[in-house]
């Protein structure tokens, strides 16, 4: 029973090799390009991690997390909040918000994965 | 792991492009905007730009690019800030850094190297930048730990999680589990005593704790870098062989929710691991959390874009299946009528209304706005007025015009260079234009609208105009014109389109020797568009271009020729007459034109056109008049047809000079159709009659 | 004939509460119960600790155990761990 995850970036080419490397290691991935189409898509799925840039248009990815943690079944669901170098100071407002981990851009994909399996049992 | 990323490197190339440009355009719009509310989110626009171009570059290891966009966004970020202004020189910056940027995308992507000029640039560009800001950051680099790798002896690590780590949405579980595929012998000893306590249980606290031993050859930081995520919620204490002594171990009881449980905990583990007491005390680590920056405020603006991205692959397959389909419906519906059921017959009237429909609308599929490519030029005309010392304001109207997609590629050529055109030969210098008593600034107006059944595109400059006595004068010169001729304006300066033509005293890099002209015609032409001129000395000339809307399915029109049958678009008919009620056979004898109320109308005899000798009464014939922009003409034909749907069907490239022929059509008989071209007879018309009548 | 108490496919910090609350009205008033942990196919650490808890729970009331069947899963989670649970016995396969 493989677990799902949400990528949530306004870049396709990012969402597109997250996903790859996330379905090449066995996990379901759905996409969104912001925050507002992450919840629509959060209501239909069930979805055991999130992965959110932080700067996004519509909603920004520290909105979407605040909004995420309201919705009673993704309480507890891990979020993992990309951000760049210049914006670690957001990571405050992020682990605030309710975002446990983070992903300084530009990564590897290997180092998603890595840190995918330190949140998420397969 | 190694990942096939091809497929997402191409989306990045496109999806870089689109935002380079987007980029390039809101760089353009700050130099002429003033206000500056306008100006932040246009900042924010371009700091996305680069962010999102930066992000994806790294996924791909594309570090050119990164270091690149790197640099450009720490730069942007104090502008941000407000610490730093956007000044022309800084913005020039931004603008050869989008130039630099989409070059090394293109050669990062094919895997090939940048050229030495390239590297020089990107370090001149860099070390530009760096002027610019104080915080000059270095690229992230995983640098190589400096600690010791020859570690021998356990590592302890005694991993205490906070009661609230679990409503926090963080799991223990899963770092331990990463830890074991990290190290070698890992041992966990778990102490849940806790969960013995009188007081109520919640089980949403956690309770648990953990003691650890291991080995590894990997570096205290690596090893820390593991509970990364958790550290702040928990108490991670790691203990390297070298650290790992007695008291250091003794120590980490009071991390315990109930000390007087850590031995019993600790005992659970090998205990010929753990080290004997006693030793010298050793010095606990401390994790001091980085500084946090404060950073301008983020305001995003609410900006909805509601496209979608449809391979143009699958658009194209989908545009030739509806016109099978509507093909497919005219042949049915044509079988229905020789069955004469009623009920049939308005069954396929219905269909046949909703077959057009779904061809309306995925023909507008494939309409895009040409304020996409009127935008390029923003940049060619800074670039170029910049160049040549003079000043030129680009006015952009109609800019959601749409025209078909297969336009957008062939059109812009030509257009960028009559732009190119007017700033050279048009637009004249500040100084010139001051003498003239004109504003030193000029103006080139791009302009778009749908005008009966056509796009029309018109560039129009306030410059000096075309001097039809140079014209005239290089006409002669290059044997186009005898000095009888006399000429009106119009024609006149259509003769700047014909091959090798140019009255420019000086042949520009710019716009080159004047073969463009001609070139520009002869790509609009081949598009079944037209090309006309209007100009007035001394105050500007305006070019103006025709394109049919599309190119795929029409409304047309059928009429019959001989045994044939043939088809315009219904949008060039004006009218259709019975020609003898219009003129009598003796008037029309020896003559190419006809006297049609107050107008005279060149008119072509499509019999004759096709060489058909045989010659049918005067009386059957029908004349039907047709116009293409401003010119008019009129056919004349054996029978009318009516109104047809057409798909268009490209004859091979055998026919590809004929001039009055554009495409064929299959009709519900099965039979061919030829479509004809209509602007290339009426101008075929109107030469045969200022032939005819220059004769005389 | 003790009576068996049958834990969910998913035991993660989502179900925790709820199977705790009936868990605590299960057992209330009873001498001897089964357990049966193997539908288990989903577990987190809120999930391993109510196990943990419940066993320990057990024991301080008096409450015998008289058959305790784990999923693979949570015996693999448990072993990592090291925390046995006495008296468990692996499910079959």
């Amino acid at each position: 029973m493989s677990k799902t995850i949400l990528v949530v970036d306004d870049s396709d080419s990012l969402r597109q090799v997250v996903n790859i490397a996330l379905t090449g290691a066995g996990y379901q991935v759905i996409e969104a390009c912001d925050g507002k189409d992450a919840l629509s898509k959060l209501t239909g799925n069930k979805v055991h991690l999130i992965i959110s840039d932080v700067n996004m248009p519509n909603m920004n990815g520290i909105e979407f997390v605040k909004n995420v943690k309201q919705l009673p079944q993704y309480k507890f669901t891990p979020v993992i909040m990309l951000t760049t170098e210049n914006q670690q100071s957001m990571m405050e407002e992020g682990k605030k918000a309710g975002a446990k981990a983070w992903m300084v851009k530009p990564f590897k994909p290997a180092q998603m994965l890595q840190a995918v399996s330190k949140l998420l049992m397969m | 792991m190694s990942v096939d990323l091809s497929a997402a490197i191409t989306t990045f190339v496109n999806e870089s492009k689109e935002l380079l440009a987007e980029m390039e355009n809101s760089l353009l719009d700050l130099e002429s905007s003033e206000a500056s509310a306008d100006q932040e989110e246009t900042i924010n626009a371009i700091f996305r730009a680069i962010h999102t171009i930066k992000g994806s570059a790294g996924l791909f290891g594309f570090d050119y690019v990164v270091s690149l966009t790197h640099i450009a966004e720490t730069v942007l970020d104090d502008v941000r800030a407000g610490n730093k202004e956007m000044s022309k020189d800084l913005l020039s910056l931004y603008l050869e850094t989008g130039d630099l940027c989409d070059e090394l995308i293109q050669l990062a992507a094919s895997q090939s190297e940048p050229s030495a000029q390239q590297l020089t640039q990107l370090a001149e560009l860099t070390k530009q930048f760096s002027e610019f800001t104080d915080n000059v950051d270095t690229p992230q680099n995983k640098d190589a730990d400096s600690e010791t790798q020859s570690q021998d002896g356990p590592w302890f690590i005694c991993f205490v999680p906070n009661e609230n780590v679990l409503r926090n949405g963080l799991d223990p579980y899963p770092f331990i589990h990463f830890l074991n595929n990290e190290v070698e012998s890992l041992e966990v000893a778990t102490n849940c005593t806790a969960l013995n306590a009188d007081t109520p249980y919640d089980p949403e606290s956690c309770y648990l704790a953990f003691l650890m031993l291991f080995q590894t050859s990997q570096s205290k930081s690596v090893i820390e870098d593991i509970f990364e995520f958790i550290k702040n919620d928990a108490v991670v204490e790691i203990l390297p062989p070298d650290q790992c002594h007695y008291s250091a171990i003794e120590d980490c009881a009071k991390h315990f929710p109930d000390p007087a449980q850590f031995h019993a905990t600790l005992a659970q583990l090998t205990q010929s691991r753990l080290p004997a007491r006693p030793l010298e005390p050793a010095s606990i680590p401390d994790d001091t959390e980085p500084p946090a920056q404060t950073k301008g405020k983020k305001k995003n603006k609410l900006h909805t874009s509601k496209t979608l991205r449809v391979e143009a692959m699958k658009l194209d397959r989908l545009i030739d299946q509806v016109g099978e389909m509507v093909i497919t419906g005219a042949r049915t519906n044509l079988l229905a009528h020789e069955t004469g059921n009623e009920t049939l017959i308005e069954a396929m009237a219905l269909l046949e209304r909703l077959v057009e429909n779904i061809r309306d609308s995925s023909l507008k599929l494939r309409m895009v706005q040409i304020g996409e490519t009127f935008n390029k030029f923003k940049r060619v005309v800074r670039d170029v007025a910049d160049e040549l010392g003079k000043e030129v304001e680009l006015n952009i109207v109609g800019a959601d015009t749409e025209l078909d997609k297969t336009f957008v590629e062939k059109v812009s050529d030509p257009l960028m260079h009559i732009i190119r055109n007017a700033i050279d030969h048009g637009i004249e210098s500040p100084e010139q234009r001051l003498a003239a008593g004109k504003p030193t600034c000029g103006q080139l107006t791009l302009k778009a609208y749908h005008d009966s059944g056509s796009i029309v595109i018109e560039i129009q400059d306030d410059g000096q105009g075309l001097d039809q006595s140079k014209i005239m004068t290089r006409a002669i010169e290059n044997g186009l014109l005898n000095q009888e001729h006399s000429l009106q304006d119009k024609e006149i300066n259509l003769l700047i389109f014909e091959p090798g033509f140019s009255t420019a005293a000086a042949v520009t890099s710019i716009s080159g020797r004047g073969v463009g002209m001609d070139v520009v015609k002869r790509n609009v032409e081949s598009l079944r568009g037209s090309v006309e001129v209007d100009s007035t000395k001394g105050l500007g000339s305006k070019i103006i271009i025709r394109l049919p809307l599309t190119l795929s399915i029409i409304d047309g029109f059928m009429f019959t020729v001989g045994d044939e049958d043939y088809v315009i678009p219904l949008d060039t008919v004006v009218e259709c007459l019975e020609l003898h009620e219009v003129v009598s056979e003796s008037d029309i004898q020896d003559k190419n034109y006809i006297n049609l109320r107050t107008e005279v109308l060149p008119f072509i005899r499509l019999r004759t056109l096709f060489g058909i000798e045989q010659q049918i009464e005067h009386a059957k014939e029908s004349l039907v008049i047709v116009q293409f922009g401003t010119l008019r003409a009129g056919l004349v034909v054996d029978s009318l047809q009516g109104e047809f749907q057409t798909v268009v069907k490209p004859l091979g490239r055998l026919f590809e000079g004929l001039k009055c022929i554009s495409g064929a059509t299959i009709l519900g008989s099965g039979k061919v159709a030829i479509i004809l071209d209509v602007s290339a007879l009426i101008r075929t018309a109107i030469t045969m009659y200022e032939s005819l009548e220059l004769k005389h | 004939m003790s009576e068996c108490f049958k834990f969910p496919a998913e035991l993660t910090i989502y179900e925790v509460q709820d199977v705790h609350t009936e868990l605590i009205a299960f057992l209330a008033g009873k001498q001897q119960i089964a357990l049966d942990l193997s539908q288990i196919e989903e577990l987190d650490s809120a999930g391993i600790q109510l196990a943990i808890w419940l066993v320990n729970y057990c024991r301080n009331t008096g409450v015998q155990i008289g058959t305790l069947v784990l999923s693979d899963l949570l015996t693999a989670r448990l072993s990592l761990l090291n925390v046995p649970l006495s008296g468990a016995t692996k499910s079959e396969p």
